[in-house]
C-alpha cells in the first residue's frame, strides 16, 4: 500500500494535480463533460449509456456534472416507438422499456438530457406524444450550438 | 446430505475466486467478438452478456481448466441466437475502416492489417468464427468444436476453405502507381 | 492438392498431428518442395492473421471496473483519467491554457479540452461519416443559423468544416449532394471554411483509379486529423459527425 501511495502521489505531483481543487473530491470544481449523440443505431446508444454509466462509477456522481446532447438523428435515443409513424424523417425510435430504464438511471445519478430544438422543429416532432420524458428546460435552441458553448464553459467533449 | 460449514465456505470462496476470473477473460473475449463482428459497441455487448450469463451458470462449469473454452461457448451461443439476428435486421454496422479514423496509413504494416482485415471480414460468419478461434485463440481443433457446437471434421474443412478464400482475396491484382497502394473494394 | 492432404497440412501446420503422422509429411515435404512451400504459405498467413488482430479498436477503452471507494482508488482513477487511460480526459484548473494537450483515442475519435476564455467564437466540424447518414443536410441548416444569428448579433464566429474518410463525398464535385448549399453559404459567410483532407482523397484516388474533383469553394490541406488537431490545440470547439 506504501508503495502505491508513493506512486500515486508521484503522478499527482508530476501533473501538478496536488490541489483538491483539480481533484472534486469535495464537490467543488467539478469535472464537466458533454456527450454528443447524433446517430441512432441503438446498440451505438446503448454503449454511449454504458460509457457515461462506467465514466460515473470510476469518479463518483457527486464530482461530475454531465450533459449529454442530442440532435438530428440522436432524438431517436428519446423517441417512443409508437411515435414513429408520426415522425417520417426518423429512421429508428429506440425509446424502448430497456433503453428508457437506462436512461432515467443515469438521470437518477445528475446526467442531464438536452434535445435540439431545431431538430424538433424541423423534424416536427411534438415534444409531450412523442418524446420520452423531455420537459421545457431539456430544450436548447440548437445542439450544435450548444456543443460549442459548454466546450466554451469548460466541458470536454466526447463522441461516444 | 449434511454440507458442513467449511464446504460452503469452501464453495462460497472458490466461487469468488470463478467469478474473479470470469471477469479477468474480459479482454480475451472482447478479441475474439471483435473478430467475428469488426464492431467494437456490438462486440462489447457480446462480452457483457457473456459474462452476465457465465455469472449466472457457473455451477455449471465441471473443470476450471476449461474456464476459456466453456466462456467462448457461451459467447459463440450468444452471438448464433443473438446477435446475428439483429445484425441481418440494422444491416452490417462495421467499424469504420482503420484509415479513416486514424491518421492516414503512412506505414507498410497498416496496411497489410487492413488488407488483412477486410479479407476477414468478406469470409462468411462461419469461416470467420472458426479462424478467429483456431488462428487467433489458439484453440485446438477439439476444443473449437466443443466451443461452436461442430464436429471435429467439420472445423477442419471450414477451416481450410476459409484459409484458402483467404489467400485467394490477398492475392488479388494489386495497381501500382506512384505512391503506395491499398487496393480494396470499393468504399461502402 | 487433393482435399485430404490438404486438411492435413493444414493440421500439421496447427499442431494438430500425432508425432508419426508429423514425421509422415515432414518426410513428404523434403520429397516434394512444392508440399513445404504451402505449409510455410499458411504458416505465414497464421502469422498475418494474428498481427491483423493484434490492436483491435475499443481495447483501450475497457470499461473502468467500479470501485469502492478508498481515497487512493478516487486518486489513482482520476489520474489515469487525467493521463488518457480510460479515454482522454483534460484536467486542470481553467487558466491552464498554455499546457492544453488535445486527446484523440486510439480510433481518433475526438475529445477536446474546453475552449475556455476566448473572444470569438470558433468551432471546426470534423465530418468523418457519409453525409447521408449524418442528416448533413439538416446539419448545415444548424450551422446556418448560427451563422446568420452571430452576424445579426454582430458577435465573432468562425466555423470550419473538416472532410475527411467517409465525410469527403460532402466535398466531391461529382458525388455532393449538397454542393449547391455549400455554394450559397461560402459565398454569403466569409467566416465559414471547407476543408478537405488530401490523405483521403490520394487514398481514394488509388483505390477507385479515378481522378477526383473537390468542389471549388473548398482548402485542401494535407492531413484532415492534423488539422483538426491544430484547431483543437488552439482552442476552437469540436464537434464531429
Amino acid at each position: 500500500m506504501k508503495r502505491f501511495t508513493t506512486l500515486v502521489t508521484a503522478l499527482l505531483m508530476g501533473f501538478g494535480l496536488w490541489s483538491t481543487q483539480a481533484f472534486a473530491l469535495n464537490g467543488y470544481a467539478k469535472q464537466k463533460v458533454v456527450y454528443h449523440v447524433n446517430y441512432d443505431n441503438p446498440k451505438k446508444q446503448a454503449g454511449a449509456l454504458r460509457n457515461i454509466q462506467n465514466h460515473i462509477n470510476a469518479v463518483g456522481a457527486e464530482n461530475l456534472d454531465l450533459k449529454v446532447v442530442m440532435h438530428g438523428h440522436g432524438l431517436s435515443l428519446l423517441l417512443e416507438p409508437e411515435a414513429l409513424v408520426r415522425v417520417p424523417k426518423f429512421k429508428k425510435a429506440n425509446a424502448t422499456e430497456k433503453m428508457t430504464a437506462k436512461i432515467d438511471n443515469l438521470k437518477g445519478q445528475g446526467v442531464d438530457f438536452s434535445v435540439c430544438a431545431n431538430t424538433v422543429r424541423g423534424r416536427k416532432v411534438n415534444v409531450d406524444t412523442d418524446l420520452y420524458n423531455v420537459e421545457k428546460g431539456d430544450i436548447v435552441p440548437s445542439g450544435v450550438a450548444e456543443l460549442a458553448h459548454l466546450q466554451s464553459q469548460g466541458y470536454v467533449y466526447i463522441k461516444p | 446430505m449434511q454440507t458442513t460449514k467449511s464446504t460452503l465456505l469452501q464453495k462460497f470462496g472458490h466461487n469468488r475466486k470463478l467469478r474473479a476470473q470470469v471477469c479477468n477473460q474480459r479482454e480475451r473475449l472482447y478479441r475474439i467478438a471483435w473478430s467475428w463482428c469488426h464492431d467494437q459497441h456490438l462486440a462489447d455487448d457480446l462480452v457483457q452478456e457473456t459474462q452476465a450469463k457465465a455469472l449466472e451458470k457457473l455451477d455449471s462449469l465441471r473443470e476450471e481448466s476449461r474456464l476459456a473454452v466453456w466462456l467462448t461457448r457461451i459467447m459463440a451461443n450468444i452471438y448464433r441466437d443473438h446477435f446475428r439476428k439483429n445484425r441481418e435486421e440494422t444491416g452490417l454496422e462495421i467499424d469504420v475502416a482503420i484509415e479513416d479514423e486514424t491518421p492516414e496509413l503512412s506505414t507498410d504494416r497498416m496496411q497489410l492489417v487492413q488488407r488483412t482485415r477486410d479479407a476477414i471480414a468478406s469470409l462468411s460468419d462461419d469461416q470467420r468464427q472458426i479462424i478467429s478461434l483456431v488462428d487467433l485463440a489458439s484453440f485446438s481443433y477439439a476444443d473449437t468444436a466443443k466451443i461452436l457446437d461442430i464436429p471435429v471434421g467439420t472445423v477442419m474443412s471450414r477451416l481450410s476453405r476459409a484459409r484458402n478464400k483467404l489467400r485467394e482475396r490477398l492475392e488479388r491484382p494489386i495497381y501500382h502507381t506512384k505512391q503506395k497502394v491499398v487496393p480494396i473494394r470499393k468504399p461502402s | 492438392m487433393r482435399r485430404n492432404d490438404d486438411l492435413e497440412l493444414n493440421a500439421y501446420v496447427d499442431g494438430e498431428l500425432t508425432a508419426e503422422e508429423q514425421a509422415e509429411i515432414l518426410t513428404a515435404m523434403q520429397r516434394n518442395p512444392e508440399l513445404a512451400k504451402e505449409a510455410c504459405e499458411l504458416n505465414n498467413l497464421k502469422n498475418q492473421l494474428k498481427l491483423a488482430y493484434e490492436n483491435p479498436p475499443g481495447i483501450s477503452s475497457s470499461s473502468a471496473t467500479p470501485n469502492k471507494t478508498p481515497w487512493y482508488a478516487i486518486a489513482a482513477s482520476l489520474v489515469m483519467l487525467a493521463m488518457g487511460l480510460a479515454g482522454g480526459f483534460w484536467m486542470g484548473t481553467p487558466a491552464n491554457h498554455s499546457d492544453r494537450f488535445v486527446m484523440l483515442d486510439a480510433d481518433g475519435r475526438g475529445q477536446a479540452p474546453s475552449t475556455i476564455d476566448s473572444p470569438e467564437t470558433r468551432i471546426v466540424f470534423h465530418l468523418t461519416s457519409d453525409p447521408e447518414d449524418v442528416a448533413a443536410e439538416e446539419l448545415l441548416d444548424d450551422i446556418e443559423d448560427m451563422l446568420s444569428s452571430y452576424k445579426k448579433d454582430g458577435n465573432p464566429l468562425r466555423v470550419e468544416i473538416v472532410s475527411h474518410g467517409k465525410g469527403l463525398s460532402f466535398m466531391r464535385e461529382r458525388l455532393s449532394h449538397h454542393k449547391a448549399r455549400i455554394h450559397e453559404l461560402a459565398t454569403t459567410y466569409k467566416n465559414l471554411t471547407f476543408v478537405a483532407c488530401k490523405n483521403t482523397i490520394d487514398r481514394l484516388q488509388v483505390e477507385q483509379g479515378v481522378e477526383i474533383k473537390i468542389v471549388p469553394e473548398a482548402e485542401v490541406i494535407d492531413s484532415g486529423v492534423s488539422h483538426v488537431v491544430k484547431r483543437q490545440k488552439e482552442g476552437w470547439s469540436y464537434i464531429r459527425v
